[in-house]
């Protein structure tokens, strides 16, 4: 075999540039190995009537209300996950439309997980996944309040509907 | 000037008066006599007691399919039928209690809403968030006349209702809705036809992140309201229906997330995160033109309470993971003088505080001195 036949040609080398960074997904994981996709649908709402996340809710942001609802364990019984926004005592509203409660919903696959916030009543016409049980459950509230990262007072005004 | 000291009318706002054993009480209201109050639960269910707390499960009805919380309920006897309407985060349910007959759920929306109030001519109505306005009406027998009155503009988010009373000039009542960042939005509730929007308002250049609404009507002006921003301003008006000047007083030294604003008589009564605050002739001061750059004196009672409601304009209902502790405003009002041994239990653990705070009253500044009145239809007819 001669020497010329070894040599690759150009376009089949390695490269030695590091992967283009698909710019959607969060760069960390959370410490169980998941990631964290960002959907244009839920961050660069127009007049869409989808959950949207303030431009003052940076990436970052994001990711950790999914990292602390993953150490937390603010799921329900289909493994999705919940959290809240806090400043002290205070809620910071995450919505564009006055939300305070974001949902990142489980991808049951080994996908990329997304959340969004969501509406603390159940609307005419649901935003996502027709039909699923209103969200969330009084036992993600127990949780949240076990853990401390709500009061009994909070989590009986998010049960009526309230903002909190 | 500030300071604190404790309740001599023995109020104690982290213990509750009435308690239901092995139920969670998330509203609570008046009842169907004068002599009872009306709860809410939050597995679905309505009770009926005495006003002591005594003989209680008299009704024990549970309003829908599922085991929601109730954050309102509504009712009104005709003939021969109680009806009694219930809102839920996921639901608004009208059940009708026909004479001799097990109760009958009548109608159910399907969505949740914040709340749910009657008008004068029988409507219940319910302010459905991001879905808008539902209005329903039962009718003969067991027919419903139902509305729905979705959004026309994006964002547009319903979270309070309060009806006013009689337009003189058309004979027709008045309601209005609190639309978060979007202000305020006036309806005519005409009998045979469920709502008429009359207009949209925005004050001034100013956004106002209106969070819950209530009538101060007087004889002479039917039609005054009273609104509760989300910065803690408290906004009055006397003629929606006019071109008029807006009064805005501050409240941003009272602790707390603002909940929902209350009248009772001439005095206004916030819930916020932190506790009750009555607001000391707000509204009487208001209608006498009497608002005014000065030391504003308010009263406020630490406690964190889920709801308040007031109920034949005599008690306080305030609504504690516990349990519901009443209130009679009348005593609460006339506490004026703190026994010194009272005050001398400051530092114990009493469980109520009592805070009077003094804070000027900003001067009415002329980006607050104007409504703007937008004359173009709020809803579309669903």
């Amino acid at each position: 075999m001669s020497r010329r036949s070894k040599r690759m040609h150009p376009k089949n080398k390695p490269s030695t540039k590091p992967p283009k960074r698909d710019h959607r997904i969060h760069p960390v994981k959370t410490l169980r190995g998941r990631t964290l996709k960002f959907t244009d649908k839920h961050h660069h709402c127009g007049k869409s009537d989808h959950g949207c996340w303030r431009k003052s809710i940076t990436r970052d942001i994001e990711f950790s209300l999914f990292q602390d609802a993953e150490t937390g364990d603010y799921s329900d019984d289909d493994g999705n996950l919940y959290n809240v926004h806090k400043k002290g005592e205070e809620f910071i509203e995450i919505g564009t439309r006055h939300e305070l409660l974001a949902i990142f919903w489980n991808p049951k696959s080994p996908v990329e997980w997304h959340g969004h916030p969501i509406w603390p009543i159940k609307t005419k016409d649901p935003l996502n996944r027709k039909n699923e049980e209103y969200k969330p459950s009084k036992a993600v509230m127990q949780r949240m309040v076990k853990q401390g990262r709500i009061s009994e007072r909070d989590a009986d005004r998010m049960r009526r509907g309230e903002h909190t | 000037m500030s300071d604190f000291y404790t309740s001599s009318s023995g109020i104690d706002l982290s213990a509750p008066t009435i308690s239901i054993p092995g139920q969670k009480i998330t509203w609570a209201g008046e009842g169907l006599q004068s002599d009872r109050f009306l709860f809410g639960t939050d597995n679905g269910l309505i009770l009926e007691c005495g006003i002591d707390g005594s003989r209680q499960n008299l009704h024990s009805v549970r309003v829908g399919n599922d085991d929601e919380a109730i954050n309102s309920i509504a009712f009104y006897f005709d003939e021969t039928t109680l009806h009694l309407a219930a809102s839920t985060r996921t639901d608004i349910i009208l059940n009708s209690f026909f004479m001799n007959e097990p109760r009958r759920t009548i109608w159910h929306a399907g969505f949740g809403a914040h709340g749910i109030k009657r008008t004068h001519s029988h409507w219940f109505i319910a302010p459905a968030g991001p879905s808008g306005v539902v209005a329903v009406k039962p009718g003969r027998g067991r027919k419903v006349d139902d509305r729905h009155f979705p959004p026309i503009e994006h964002a547009q988010y319903f979270c309070d209702y309060t009806t006013l009373g009689i337009d003189l000039a058309t004979g027709l009542e008045v309601s209005v809705f609190a639309c978060r960042t979007d202000g305020l939005a006036f309806f005519y509730v005409e009998p045979n036809a469920a709502l008429k929007p009359i207009r949209f308002s925005k004050v001034g250049t100013k956004i106002i992140d209106f969070i819950s609404v209530t009538s101060i009507q007087t004889a002479t002006h039917p039609l005054a309201w009273m609104g509760l921003g989300k910065g803690k301003t408290l906004h009055f008006m006397q003629n929606p229906l006019h071109i008029e000047v807006i009064e805005t007083i501050d409240l941003s030294f009272v602790p707390g997330t603002p909940y929902k604003v209350l009248r009772y008589g001439p005095h206004g009564i916030l819930l916020t995160s932190k506790g009750v605050c009555i607001v000391l002739d707000a509204v009487s001061q208001y209608h006498r033109g009497e608002f005014k750059s000065g030391k504003r004196t308010v009263r406020f009672i630490e406690t964190e309470a889920i709801d308040i409601n007031i109920a034949f304009n005599k008690w306080l209902l305030v609504v504690i993971p516990k349990g519901i502790v009443r209130m009679d405003l009348a005593e609460v009002l006339h506490v004026v003088d703190i026994p010194e041994a009272i005050k001398r239990r400051m530092n114990m653990d009493v469980g109520v505080l009592w805070k009077t705070e003094e804070e000027r009253v900003p001067v009415q500044q002329p980006v607050w001195s104007e409504i703007e009145l937008k004359d173009k239809m709020l809803v579309g007819v669903g």
